[in-house]
């Protein structure tokens, strides 16, 4: 991009970015507590006070609590102070996700597609108005690799430095994040093997060394130090081995809080293949609240076609930000895909970056070369916004209340043996 | 005038930056394992007190627990049950957490620990920190019950892993005291059933002390009958005679 373009870059990047804190922040203040919300709460006070894992996803792991904690210090232990960093994270994802989108695709078009579809994607938008971090790794991941990748281009260590922590405060609330950091690793490990390519230059042994330290032994060590209240409880590093095996475990085999949540969609495979969704429900002071999500089916259904569109190519440049794009999708979705435990939509936040990455890439590539290309594009954006527009209120828990939607969101309504749960 | 600063060469730099990072992971294991053993307390004598305490109920073992400082200890415990059900309003405790910044861990502690009765004081023990593990010594016969309960084996060193979340605990059918002193609790429904030698060579012959014995006569529990209880005394006052006349360490 020139030097003359990026002030409009940034312009554009920041109008989007403040579509999505609107589209995000509306009705929120005030809106009623959800069980999840209130859970996340207690579970913040019960680590960081206490040092006990738990009540809620005992089984992730804990610097989420104590940021939560921290926020709540702030912002009071209401609806906003418990959901403040889902709604800061999940806002900065935006333009992250614009920057990573850049980087690997070196399109500004794409990379600003790709930040309005995450701006306007109804199961982004639900959870970044939840307590509940699976809005937090879109952030964490992007932040990451948005570093990396600078780090990459300028040699800056501080950058490198940055995705460590990034990736290690990342993998210490989730463990998805490590997905993204262990193709980052697999990157440099690949970089320092002799090239096959003898024009391409390999980094000497001090980079490689400092790559792998910043992106291995830093984020263990943000990872082992956000334990630290659970060690004040007198534990020893072999009960912390213990405690990850158990986490592991747990993970392995976890089907969720609420048997309600396995009459929701709880296979990956299904994520980009139909229209998939989840349900939370609340009972506010006006009567019940339903958060609604419902993946965008003209962003999500066209995932797959555009990731195969990015993976020929990058079979055919075998360098670049392709293979970097399919590495990371495949790195973060395929898990998911194989595990046999219940996985329910909201984690598919962690794969959704690269989607719409590469769905906006193969947006602006294959419009190009068709006559009168800005019309594709205005007309691919406006059926997904369109679509979207419905989807927004089922998202932010005001579909009861929207014409039309109350009989879409009665169909999820639990069967009254679970209602009291 | 004083030379300018030299710059390090980059490989060096790197090669600097990378072994401090190796270096900082080291040190944030070998600083949080210590704060985890900082944090271990065992259990005070009592003025003139032995090693052995009798106490009527398992509420009282928690209270006493708690004045003597017990933290962050294994906890060794012979009996028949479990005692870890907890009260019916430990999650409505846990909820008032969040209104109590700062001082949630007491809070919780005192109501767990007011609460605690015959068939939850260790799950407050847990709560109040004073264990952090637990180790069920069960009477012969038992584990092999409780692993069917479970549908889980019991392992080849004989101990049978027990679902509790993020808790560590395991049951086995043989008292052993390994190289950290440990806080020992014999229940009275273990004379039911099991053999008080079973327990008492154990425990007067180990190596490295338990902290305290707390041998609980459980007299608010209905499983466990008056002759039991009768049993646990007279195996309290033989333990404290044993380990009186053997020299402390």
């Amino acid at each position: 991009m020139s030097a003359a373009g990026a002030p409009r870059f940034a312009a554009r990047v920041g109008a989007i970015t403040a579509l999505a804190l609107a589209l995000r922040l509306w009705g929120l203040p005030g809106q009623a507590l959800f069980a999840d919300d209130l859970g996340v709460g207690v579970s913040a006070s019960n680590f960081v006070e206490r040092g006990h894992l738990g009540p809620t996803m005992w089984h992730h792991p804990h610097l989420s609590d104590a940021l939560v904690y921290a926020a709540t210090a702030l912002a009071g232990t209401g609806k906003l102070g418990l959901v403040l960093l889902s709604l800061l994270f999940g806002v900065a994802a935006v333009p992250l996700l614009a920057v990573f989108t850049r980087a690997v695709t070196g399109e500004a078009a794409a990379a600003l597609l790709a930040a309005f579809l995450l701006a306007i994607d109804p199961v982004h938008v639900d959870y970044s108005r939840q307590a509940v971090k699976e809005g937090w790794i879109p952030f964490f991941v992007l932040a990451g690799l948005v570093l990396f990748l600078r780090h990459r281009r300028t040699g800056a260590l501080g950058s490198l430095l940055g995705a460590g922590l990034l990736f290690g405060a990342g993998a210490a609330c989730k463990w998805t994040v490590g997905f993204a950091l262990a193709v980052c690793v697999g990157w440099v490990v690949l970089d320092a093997l002799p090239p096959a390519a003898p024009e391409r230059a390999r980094p000497d042994a001090s980079t490689t060394a400092v790559r792998l330290a910043a992106l291995g032994a830093l984020p263990l060590t943000v990872y082992l130090l956000s334990f630290a209240p659970w060690f004040g409880r007198g534990y020893g590093l072999a009960e912390f081995a213990w405690l990850q095996a158990t986490l592991a475990r747990e993970q392995a085999v976890h089907a969720g809080f609420n048997p309600y949540g396995m009459l929701l969609d709880s296979n990956a495979w299904v994520w980009f293949l139909r229209p998939a969704f989840y349900a939370d429900f609340a009972i506010g002071a006006g009567g019940p609240v339903v958060l609604m999500a419902v993946s965008n089916p003209v962003t999500w259904l066209a995932t797959l076609p555009a990731m195969g569109w990015v993976a020929a190519r990058a079979w055919r440049e075998r360098a670049g930000g392709a293979p970097l794009l399919v590495a990371l999708f495949l790195a973060v979705y395929l898990p998911f895909v194989v595990v046999s435990r219940p996985v329910w939509l909201h984690t598919a936040l962690g794969v959704l970056p690269f989607a719409l990455a590469a769905v906006a890439w193969a947006a602006i590539s294959l419009a190009a070369r068709l006559p009168h290309p800005r019309r594709w594009l205005a007309a691919y954006v406006a059926t997904a916004t369109l679509v979207a527009v419905p989807l927004y209120p089922l998202a932010v828990g005001y579909g009861l209340e929207t014409p039309g939607l109350r009989e879409l969101v009665e169909r999820v309504r639990p069967p009254p043996e679970l209602e009291k749960r | 005038m004083p030379a300018p600063a030299q710059t390090l060469p980059s490989r060096t730099r790197n090669f600097c930056l990378a072994a401090g990072l190796v270096l900082s992971l080291v040190a944030a294991a070998v600083g949080l394992g210590a704060y985890g053993r900082h944090s271990r307390h065992g259990c005070a004598p009592a003025d003139g007190g032995g090693a052995v305490e009798v106490v009527r109920t398992g509420h009282d073992a928690v209270a006493l627990w708690r004045a003597r400082g017990c933290a962050g200890q294994p906890l060794v415990h012979a009996g028949r049950f479990l005692h870890f059900v907890p009260p019916e309003d430990a999650d409505a405790v846990l909820r008032d957490l969040v209104g109590r910044r700062g001082a949630g861990a007491r809070y919780v502690c005192d109501r767990m620990a007011a609460e605690a009765d015959w068939r939850g004081y260790l799950f407050a023990a847990v709560e109040c920190d004073v264990a952090r593990s637990i180790e069920y010594v069960l009477p012969q016969g038992e584990l092999r019950a409780r692993a069917e309960d479970v549908g889980e084996a019991v392992d080849g060193d004989g101990f049978l892993a027990l679902p509790t979340e993020s808790f560590p605990r395991r049951a086995t059918e043989a008292l052993r005291l390994g190289d950290e002193p440990a806080l020992v609790a014999v229940h009275a429904s273990w004379f039911e059933r099991g053999n008080p030698a079973a327990l008492l060579e154990p425990l007067a012959a180990a190596r490295v002390r338990p902290t305290l014995v707390t041998v609980v006569l459980a007299e608010d529990s209905p499983d466990v009958a008056p002759a039991a209880r009768e049993a646990a005394a007279a195996f309290a006052t033989t333990l404290a005679s044993r380990l009186a006349r053997r020299p402390a360490p």
